[in-house]
């Protein structure tokens, strides 16, 4: 009994997790998978067994367990690792030969060998996919026997067959996942919600998605071919022409700009006009602009609602006003004495409600101007100024308060002039507010100091108090409408809106508010806004009108 | 100096409180009309020094009562001041053009009424 040519012992430890976990991930990726059997490589097994004369020949898979993709002569089943005759093949990654296994101490006691089918005889051939061994091509016998060098040879050519069989089928799953990820692709464009146009760099629409057909009402062919901006701006919506160059949507995409959350408005192939948000995103290829993508859609229901909550509150402040005009009126009577003398123990209670009337009125009219700066019609009439002027009347206007508190509050001396070009009305109302604030929160004794500062950028104005400080976590918040630094409402009697529409008007003016603050120690809050330079070339740069999102030539 | 002033709005707790301001504080005597149609009958039988005209009211508005004031007899000649609760300038600049000695702003502190509309009108407090 000759050993067989090349069957080195297999490793001691026969489990190993790492290897069949390798080898279950190849096969998956290669989608060789079990449960069907294919011809090409029944053919195999076939052929191995009459060219070697042997009853049974086998291709069989190993990583987990063992299981069969061809089998003639006998029948396949998974097998557990420890019974698996082919992983011994596997695991040493070289050829397996066993003339009388029963005479082999690795295969002692194996239920192949001392069970049905009683195998005797083994030869296999280790296959790789990508470079792994996972299975083998394998013949068998019952009863003992050896190959000669015609027969090795031969099981040699038809174990490198089954090995391209198996890569080929490696292949086969790639070009399948590959049409696979392109039907999901294709699956994602035309289930989304958004209209989604692909063009190239001249804005010529090469793409879109069933959505962009339907919100624009075109078919494809009305649209692919053509420029995107000819099909959707055809003119603008109040009829006179839309010339390209002014198109915020062409721009960004002949010039490979991005462009986010872009309001415009689309025609419909009808000729009504849809209100569009979009963005454009350029399609970059080693730096090339080849195209871009524009994801679109129909704003109209927001649009809708920002109107119809424009009209509520108006219409509710307006409700609102005119009883309160009514009560305050006739309260001022009866507190001035008009109606005859109060008597002593009217007074605080007609004080009172003048006072909450006042209150509510204010409410009223900072609901207001929130509301029209959310929806960019606070009118702004900008004009050149001096910021030092207006912190100036700030601080004549809040002394009475200041004193009546006990807080000393007080323009830093010297005052720099700071020239600005900001609407002079709206920017006393956003420093009111601060130092009105700072005021309030400054016990008495405290002080509260409004500086002037500039470089060649800014104009910076700062409100510093020696109030109690505003915790670190909060600080983010304090711009946020309705938010009471302290978190106490009644205790301050402020609307909450003060420091959002603070805000509202310096960022429309084209400036930005911060704050910093130390608990126990104080707040600075600091408006700035852009320094304007009337002395450079006689041009004033003041800040232009900041409209954000919308067509600078007004296509809505 | 005590006046006969023509109050017209449609609010009647405003025209009370203009009544109230105006001939309490104001030492004049008011003559309260709900709107220009009522206003326009009233004029000729009641000659006044000035008519203080609300600008938004339903029917006729401030301009259109002002207008057809004018070609009566009664009110060619009569002293206008408006009365808006309009705050935007363009629209005030509308109104000043109109043939009106003045505009007074809503909401009013009936406090300083009887001042500013004394004012608006060109007489002397």
């Amino acid at each position: 009994m000759s050993d067989p040519p090349t069957s080195p012992d297999p490793p001691d430890q026969p489990d190993q997790p790492d290897q069949s976990g390798r080898r279950t991930a190849v096969l998956a990726a290669a989608r060789i998978a079990p449960g069907w059997s294919e011809e090409r490589f029944d053919r195999i097994t076939r052929l191995a067994a009459k060219l070697l004369d042997v009853p049974m020949a086998m291709i069989n898979l190993v990583a987990e367990h063992q299981w069969t993709k061809a089998a003639h002569g006998i029948e396949g089943a998974p097998t557990p690792l420890r019974d698996s005759i082919c992983r011994h093949a596997v695991d040493s990654g070289t050829a397996l030969e066993v003339a009388d296994m029963t005479q082999d101490g690795r295969f002692e006691g194996n239920v192949f060998v001392t069970r049905d089918p009683h195998l005797r005889f083994y030869a296999a051939r280790p296959l790789a996919v990508e470079g792994l061994d996972v299975g083998t091509l394998c013949v068998m016998d019952t009863a003992p026997r050896e190959l000669d060098e015609d027969q090795r040879a031969v099981l040699d050519e038809l174990a490198a067959w089954a090995e391209a069989e198996l890569n080929n089928a490696s292949l086969n799953a790639l070009v399948r996942r590959v049409q696979e990820q392109q039907r999901l692709t294709g699956l994602v464009l035309t289930s989304a919600d958004e209209g989604i146009v692909g063009c190239d760099h001249d804005g010529v629409v090469v793409f879109a998605n069933p959505a962009a057909l339907a919100l624009l009402g075109r078919d494809e062919g009305e649209l692919v071919g053509r420029r995107l901006h000819d099909v959707v701006h055809p003119a603008r919506p109040d009829g006179t022409p839309f010339p390209t160059a002014q198109c915020a949507t062409h721009r960004a995409m002949t010039r490979g700009e991005p462009l986010t959350a872009h309001e415009t408005s689309f025609v419909r192939s009808d000729g009504t006009w849809v209100p569009i948000e979009q963005t454009v995103a350029p399609m970059r290829d080693a730096d090339a602009l080849v195209g871009s993508v524009v994801t679109f859609r129909d704003v109209s229901a927001r649009t809708e609602i920002a109107r119809l909550k424009a009209e509520f509150v108006g219409v509710v402040s307006h409700e609102l006003r005119t009883p309160l005009t009514s009560i305050r009126g006739s309260l001022a009577l009866l507190g001035a004495g008009v109606m005859g003398p109060l008597a002593d123990e009217q007074r605080p209670l007609v004080d009172m409600a003048l006072a909450n009337v006042e209150r509510l009125g204010h409410l009223v009219d900072d609901i207001l101007d929130l509301e029209r700066l959310d929806a960019g019609r606070l009118p702004l009439r900008p004009a050149a100024i001096d910021a030092a002027d207006l912190v100036r009347e700030v601080v004549d206007l809040l002394s009475p308060a200041a004193q009546a508190a006990g807080v000393a509050l007080a323009a830093a001396r010297p005052l720099p002039a700071g020239p600005v070009t900001v609407d002079a009305g709206r920017l006393l109302q956003a420093l009111t507010n601060l130092v009105g604030n700072a005021v309030k929160f400054t016990e008495a004794g405290g002080e509260v100091t409004v500086r002037v500062t500039t470089d060649e950028r800014a104009v910076r104005v700062h409100v510093t108090d020696t109030g109690r400080g505003i915790p670190a976590d909060r600080l983010g918040s304090v711009f946020d409408r309705f938010v009471h630094i302290d978190g106490d409402a009644t205790r301050t009697k402020g609307s909450g809106l003060g420091l959002s529409i603070t805000r509202g008007i310096v960022e429309r003016s084209g400036g930005r508010v911060e704050v910093a603050s130390e608990l126990g120690v104080g707040s600075t809050f600091t408006v700035e806004l852009p320094r304007r330079y009337d002395e450079v070339s006689g041009a004033a740069a003041g800040p232009a009108p900041v409209t954000p999102t919308a067509d600078p030539q007004g296509a809505p | 100096m005590s006046r006969t002033i023509l109050v017209v709005d449609d609010e009647p707790d405003i025209r009370e409180l203009i009544r109230l301001s105006l001939e309490r504080l104001g030492g004049h005597r008011v003559v309260a009309c709900a709107s220009g149609a009522e206003a326009l009958g009233r004029l000729p039988e009641e000659p006044v020094d000035g008519v203080l005209l609300d600008v938004r009211m339903p029917g006729m508005d401030g301009p259109e009562v002002l207008a057809a004031l004018r070609r009566t007899p009664a009110g060619a000649d009569v002293p206008v001041v408006f009365l808006t609760a309009s705050v935007l300038e363009v629209q005030m600049a509308d109104l000043r053009a109109l043939d009106v000695r003045g505009v007074v702003r809503k909401p009013f502190d009936p406090l300083a009424l009887p001042a500013e509309v004394a004012l608006a009108f060109g007489w002397a407090a």
